[in-house]
């Protein structure tokens, strides 16, 4: 018996050494984090857009964690750059699946999406994306959900604030197909119902080596009412300073997508005037708004911007989701379920495809700001 | 306490060995090497900060120089130089290593001249005329007239991330565009293969190059890490902070020039290695030493352990008592002392186990000598060891009772009797004499008494509880019988007395002291002759004791004398009680006190011979001493007189004054009696109101003379209750031998001659005449006859006619009772109706009158005659019944009669013995509307004022002074005055007997309101009267 025991004890003794030779050697292990993806242009010229996403994505998790996490687990961000290369989205996109993403927020621009939103429909990952508008993605049942409408929305609403005008020259960017064509195509079908009429259209390749000097010629050569830029911001604010060196006063559109703080910025004198419809309002006192850019400004030392609060409220739409899925409900079944989430600055809602219903402004530049006119 | 192997002792104390330099060797480590190696790092990356810092701030001023350069030239131009110039500014650009684009920009903020690398060329017709004024350090180069470094922009001519320096001349501002690139290939370079990482921040913390280029850090504020905002804040100091992910240390540089800072990082992980490495090296090696110690110290142990073991087992054996087994032989020191020491004790521990057993097997000779028993108990007071006396001196077998406590043993005790003992058992008191039952299976009761010691070890340790055990049946069974015979000598009625054999009291009992009158302590040692009383001689007692020792017992009765000095009677018992060897022990006497009882018997037989009441002899002592006095006179020839005695009309004083009264009455009756009679005189009162004179030697003359002493005595009123009471005696009187041979004849033929007397017309005596009983016997056929008649309806009801006087209309009727008896036929009232009211018969033919009359009203009514009022005569007694309201009120009813048809008459000598309830009776009577008529009135004696009181509704003058009205002339002032007395008193008045015309007219003049009597009408039956009264009605 007392054999028996000490037998016992010492193997007891060294269980005990062994186990706090494993406590030592081992760290703890923490829960794993669930993982998200950001995909979109956060480098190259035009890449305020992207940058701004990233922030507001990245502001949403960060504020996500401190309050606990989701589920009592931590949020884990993988951004990607997808530097305005669609080879690169789809690339970056299938990097993310194979990281174990539940969800990309992203990409920014319709080109992108072209791509990332196969990918995602075979993986069967949740893409949300802040910015992308194209028309050719709305009314589809996959997994690509947008926390903005459509083009549809904003090119019609910009006609329709457009009706004085007759003839229209245009300037779009090839790099980005399927938004600018999309949105000049709505745009038109609107346009012309009030009979109106686009005299010209001129696409463009962005990237930088392109001189716009004489595309603002070639714009003006017809004698339009008005002049549309479907461009991101930086294309816009050139085309923007070509054509007001040529013609100081024809009337200047520009789409939504070029309508950010970097219009301005590069824009200068040049963008004086021109108006722009908006996907969100700057002006806005929402408290949920106030408080998201005052965070916004604390982490990142600038003003969220469009980007940066699609990106916010994109970001939510997943990490809500997440926090409120039941365990036999796919991602994408419970943002369908849950439909109505709460958006900074307006509540938004998805349809049955995954396209949400916001409210759209229509701006003009002036003293350098962008003014809230309808 | 907890028990360790031996190996493991030693295991865990080799590795604690082991152990303890290691441990003191990782803290040396992680306190002394740590922060060397730390601080080390902190100067390595600080000037490798610098060092980069001023790398950058080298290659910006280098860039600066250059524009400075592009400025001097074009303030030196003055005016506004020819585009040419211009051209010129492609050569500052060069290739665009350095600058991306030179701009000169006029005072609208419009370019008006720019240089740019050959590759961007085609863009300058774009550029020129830009206007920027949305740059902001343009307009603070402008308002400063300094030299502006701008912050961190794409650039619109490349898109890459750009800074540029604005030198205002005159109203241009030379602006340059200076490529950033450069400077993230110089910090990849610097950081080459290792994992340094170094950033370059400008003055927001927004990132403007990096060495590692990870794309998700691009133009990323890093403003929110406390290192950097502790940077901008003027404050350089090394911190650990997570980026991407990763925990880092590094330290920031600032750049004065273009106010950026350069971040210096390493991994934290990698900074620290060597301390991490060392300190897994120690960890590593405290595991391999842990584990070789505790292998050594067990393998070690194994080896002593085998020492141990033989040791174990040799002590084993010795505790097993084997002390001659052969020790083991070693050839280590230490175990030699120890197998010395350790057989030393073995051979002491032999010694004195040899002397206790000894002594045991003493004490257990002893033990199984005594009668009690030994048990044991653990500190559970379950038993442990029982002597093997129990089993012999008791019927409990040891195995059942061992492991058990003593309350799981089948002990008839109550639930307080075993709390009591528990609370002992529990406080560890010792206990004497705990005494129980246990019921055998058989219902044979067996007695225990225990004693218990509780034990305790050296340290006070409780260990149980020890202690004798010793049965008590015998001893329980005796003071049972000795309990009973004290209860039986304290409760007994009967007086004890117990003496010794030199008769010596020891002992009495409390019904001794009771009946004696001497308490216990007065007798003790006394000889009981004390108590002898002189009424028996000393003769007597001394046959007692004879008696006692002859046969050893006496019975009989005894006269004792109390304390007090009154002598009682006893039935006593003596016995002698002897012990087992015969000897004589003690006397016990028993005595019952029948003194009473002899009293009782006494009285018994007094109240058998003599009258309660005045104690006069009774009927029985009357005829036993009439026996003696007869056969005495038949001897000597001599005369004997017997009177009859009975107070007149006593049965009134009875219902008058009470019978308390009346009971008083006769007691001074018979004092009257007794003091009138000689000596040989026997006075009785046979019951009632009836006496009996025996007087023995008297002859007519001498009877004649008591009789009327007799007489005399009673003209002396009694005085009952305050009142003085006239009372009348009537006496019957016969003669021995002339009126009978025997006392029963004498007796009989005495009463017919009271009869006599009282018919006589009592307070008179009457001898006997042989005529007497043929009178007596007739009225007794009489009155059975008539009892039977009632039953039979053998009595008939008469109605004589009422009528008004005035016209002679009929008013109503008289009922008369007659009897029409099957031999005799219509018996006259005056023969019967005394018969009647001597007896209690009259109140039988009162009920009878009233049921036929209200019957044969009824059927008159029925018949539809004219609605009268019939008058029945009832008897003052009948007034006196409680039920005749009741009873008139339910015949009313059953025959559907009004009240005014009845009317009820009574005599006024009736009503003048009349007692309170009557008159109550008669009020009701008048409440119930029953009209009430006094009869024969002027006979009797009656007050006007008692009259008054009375609810009369008539009068009827009594047909004696109807008789002579017309005759007599006191009779016919009489009649008037009757007649005015009645009307005063609002009563109408009735005549009886009025049978002339004459006597009609007198009384009519008189005022008299009714008549009744021959002349209207004799009494006739019911169908007779209904005739007269159609005629009468007729006319």
């Amino acid at each position: 018996m007392i054999i028996e025991r000490g037998r016992v004890g010492i193997w007891a003794g060294l269980g005990t050494i062994l186990l706090g030779l494993m406590i030592v050697l081992g760290s703890c292990s923490r829960s794993e984090p669930i993982r998200i993806g950001f995909v979109g242009g956060i480098s190259g010229r035009v890449a305020d857009l992207g940058v701004a996403g990233r922030n507001g994505v990245l502001l949403a998790v960060e504020l996500r964690n401190r309050a606990g996490g989701v589920a009592g687990r931590q949020v884990e961000l993988i951004i990607k750059d997808d530097e305005q290369d669609p080879e690169v989205a789809e690339r970056v996109t299938r990097d993310l699946v194979a990281q174990g993403v539940v969800a990309i927020v992203g990409p920014m621009t319709s080109a992108m999406a072209m791509r990332v939103v196969p990918v995602a429909n075979e993986a069967k990952v949740l893409v949300v994306s802040p910015t992308v508008t194209a028309d050719d993605l709305s009314g589809l049942d996959d997994y690509f959900f947008r926390v903005i409408a459509s083009t549809r929305q904003y090119a019609s609403k910009n006609a329709l604030y457009q009706r004085n005008l007759r003839r229209v020259a245009t300037a779009y960017d090839l790099g980005n197909k399927a938004y600018t064509e999309s949105w000049l195509r709505n745009f038109r079908d609107a346009f012309s119902q009030n009979g109106g009429a686009i005299i010209r259209t001129l696409g463009f390749q962005s990237g930088g080596d392109t001189p716009f000097l004489p595309i603002a010629r070639e714009l003006l050569a017809a004698q339009p009412d008005g002049v549309l830029i479907i461009a991101n911001s930086v294309d816009s604010a050139l085309l923007c300073q070509q054509i007001r060196k040529l013609d100081p006063r024809v009337p200047i559109m520009v789409a939504e997508w070029g309508a950010t703080e970097r219009l301005v910025e590069l824009g200068g004198q040049a963008v004086e005037g021109v108006t722009a419809p908006q996907l969100f309002d700057r002006e806005s006192l929402s408290p949920a708004y106030q408080a998201f850019r005052q965070h916004y400004l604390e982490r990142f030392g600038q003003e969220p911007g469009f980007g940066g609060t699609a990106g916010f409220d994109a970001a939510n739409v997943v990490l809500d989701a997440l926090a409120k899925r039941r365990p036999e409900q796919s991602l994408k079944e419970t943002v369908l379920a849950i439909r109505h989430f709460e958006g900074v600055q307006n509540p938004l809602s998805f349809d049955d495809f995954g396209d949400a219903q916001r409210e759209t402004f229509i701006t003009v530049v002036r003293d350098g700001r962008f003014v809230k006119i309808e | 306490m907890r028990v360790q192997s031996l190996r493991l002792w030693l295991a865990l104390r080799f590795a604690w060995v082991a152990a303890l330099p290691l441990v003191v060797v990782a803290a040396l480590v992680w306190l002394w090497l740590a922060p060397r190696i730390r601080a080390d790092l902190e100067v390595h990356q600080h000037a490798l900060a610098r060092a980069v810092a001023d790398q950058m701030e080298t290659y910006l001023l280098g860039a600066r120089s250059q524009i400075d350069t592009v400025a001097k030239l074009r303030r030196d131009l003055g005016q506004r130089p020819a585009p040419d110039w211009f051209e010129s500014l492609d050569a500052y650009v060069g290739t665009g290593t350095i600058f991306e684009a030179i701009y000169v920009v006029d005072a609208t903020d419009s370019v008006y001249a720019v240089g740019l690398s050959e590759s961007r060329r085609v863009l300058r017709e774009d550029l020129i005329g830009v206007n920027l004024s949305g740059w902001g350090f343009l307009r603070q180069a402008r308002e400063s007239n300094q030299p502006v470094w701008s912050e961190v922009f794409l650039s619109v001519v490349t898109g890459r991330l750009t800074v540029a320096l604005a030198i205002p001349v005159a109203d241009d501002i030379i602006v340059g565009e200076i490529a950033i690139e450069p400077l993230a290939v110089f910090l990849a370079r610097l950081s080459g293969e290792s994992d340094l990482a170094a950033i370059v921040l400008d003055h927001r913390g927004q990132v403007i190059a990096r060495s590692q280029h990870t794309s998700s850090g691009q133009q990323l504020n890093l403003s929110y890490l406390p290192i950097v905002s502790d940077a901008l804040q003027g404050q350089f100091a090394t911190q650990t902070f997570e980026l991407d992910g990763e925990t880092l240390v590094g330290v920031l540089a600032s750049v004065p020039q273009v106010n950026w800072n350069v971040l210096v990082a390493q991994p934290y992980r990698q900074a620290f290695r060597q301390v991490a490495a060392t300190l897994w090296m120690t960890a590593a090696g405290l595991g391999v030493a842990l584990l070789l110690a505790t292998l050594a110290g067990w393998i070690l142990a194994r080896g002593f352990s085998r020492y141990f073991d033989r040791y174990a087992e040799q002590v084993h054996a010795v505790a097993n008592g084997d002390y001659d087994r052969s020790w083991p032989t070693f050839r280590i020191a230490e175990f030699v002392g120890l197998t010395n020491n350790l057989r030393q004790m073995a051979s002491a521990i032999g010694e004195r186990e040899r002397a206790l057993v000894a002594s045991e097997a003493r004490f257990r000779d002893l033990s199984t000598l005594a009668s009690d028993w030994f048990w044991e108990q653990d500190d559970q007071f379950r038993f442990t060891y029982f002597s093997s006396t129990l089993s012999q001196t008791t019927h409990i077998p040891p195995a059942v009772t061992l492991g058990k406590t003593r309350w799981e043993l089948p002990i008839e005790l109550t639930p307080a009797q075993w709390a009591a003992h528990r609370a002992v058992l529990e406080a560890r008191q010792p206990f004497r004499e705990f005494e129980y039952c246990i019921r055998q299976a058989n219902g044979e009761e067996y007695w225990y008494s225990i004693n218990g010691e509780p034990l305790f070890d050296d340290s006070g340790r409780f260990l149980g509880y020890r202690g004798t055990g010793r049965e008590i049946t015998e001893r329980r069974r005796a003071e049972g019988r000795q309990r009973l015979a004290a209860a039986v000598f304290e409760a007994a009625r009967e007086g004890i007395l117990v003496a010794d054999a030199e008769r010596r009291i020891v002992a009495v009992n409390p019904a001794f002291t009771a009946m004696s009158g001497y308490e216990e302590a007065e007798v003790l040692g006394r000889n009981p002759r004390f108590l002898q009383s002189e009424r028996q001689s000393e003769a007597h007692y001394a046959a007692l004791w004879q008696a006692v020792v002859r046969e050893g017992v006496w019975q009989g009765e005894l006269w004792s004398r109390r304390k007090d000095g009154v002598a009682y009677l006893v039935l006593a018992t003596v016995n002698e009680v002897r012990d087992a060897a015969g000897g004589l022990t003690h006397y016990v006497g028993i005595a019952t006190d029948i003194t009473q009882q002899k009293e009782t018997e006494q009285r018994i037989e007094r109240l058998a011979y003599y009258d309660a009441l005045t104690d006069l002899p009774n009927r029985a002592l009357l005829h036993q001493r009439a026996e003696l006095a007869l056969a005495l006179a038949a001897r000597r020839h001599a005369p004997l007189a017997v009177l009859f005695l009975d107070l007149d009309r006593f049965k009134e004083v009875n219902d008058s004054l009470g019978h308390a009264e009346g009971d008083a009455l006769l007691v001074q009756v018979a004092t009257r009696l007794r003091s009138l009679t000689r000596k040989t005189d026997t006075v009785c009162r046979l019951g009632g109101d009836e006496f009996v004179l025996l007087l023995p030697d008297a002859d007519r003359a001498g009877a004649l003379r008591v009789a009327d002493k007799l007489l005399a005595i009673f003209r002396q009123p009694f005085s009952v209750a305050g009142h003085d009471l006239g009372a009348t005696v009537s006496i019957g009187i016969a003669l021995y031998p002339h009126d009978g041979a025997d006392f029963a004849e004498l007796l009989k033929n005495a009463d017919a001659a009271l009869y006599r007397a009282k018919r006589d017309g009592r307070n008179a005596w009457a001898f006997y005449d042989p005529e007497m009983n043929a009178a007596i016997f007739e009225r007794l056929v009489l009155e059975g006859e008539l009892r039977q008649a009632i039953a039979a309806g053998q009595l008939r009801a008469h109605y004589q006619p009422k009528v008004r006087l005035a016209d002679g209309a009929p008013v109503g009727a008289e009922a008369l009772v007659r009897w029409q008896h099957p031999e005799r036929g219509l018996v006259p009232p005056g023969q019967f109706v005394p018969v009647a009211e001597a007896s209690d018969l009259i109140v039988a033919l009162g009920e009878w009158m009233l049921e036929e009359v209200c019957r044969q009203l009824a059927a008159w009514r029925e018949a539809g005659s004219s609605p009268l009022t019939v008058a029945i005569n009832l008897a003052a007694r009948h007034f006196r019944e409680p039920s005749l309201i009741d009873r008139v009120r339910g015949l009313l009813e059953t025959y559907s009669l009004p009240p005014h048809a009845l009317e009820l008459e009574i005599t006024e000598s009736a009503l003048v013995e009349t007692e309170i309830q009557t008159l109550e009776t008669l009020r009701v009577l008048d409440q119930l509307e029953i009209g009430l008529a006094l009869d024969d009135f002027g006979t009797g004696y009656s007050s006007l004022s008692y009259l008054k009181r009375l609810p009369l509704a008539s009068l009827k003058i009594d047909r004696s002074f109807v008789r002579d009205v017309a005759t007599d002339p006191d009779d016919r002032t009489l009649a008037a005055t009757i007649v005015t007395l009645g009307h005063q008193m609002g009563l109408v008045v009735v005549a009886e007997g009025v049978e002339t015309e004459e006597q009609r007219r007198i009384l009519l003049e008189q005022g008299c309101d009714l008549a009744q009597g021959y002349l209207f009408g004799r009494p006739m039956p019911a169908e007779q009267f209904a005739e007269w009264l159609a005629g009468a009605s007729k006319a």
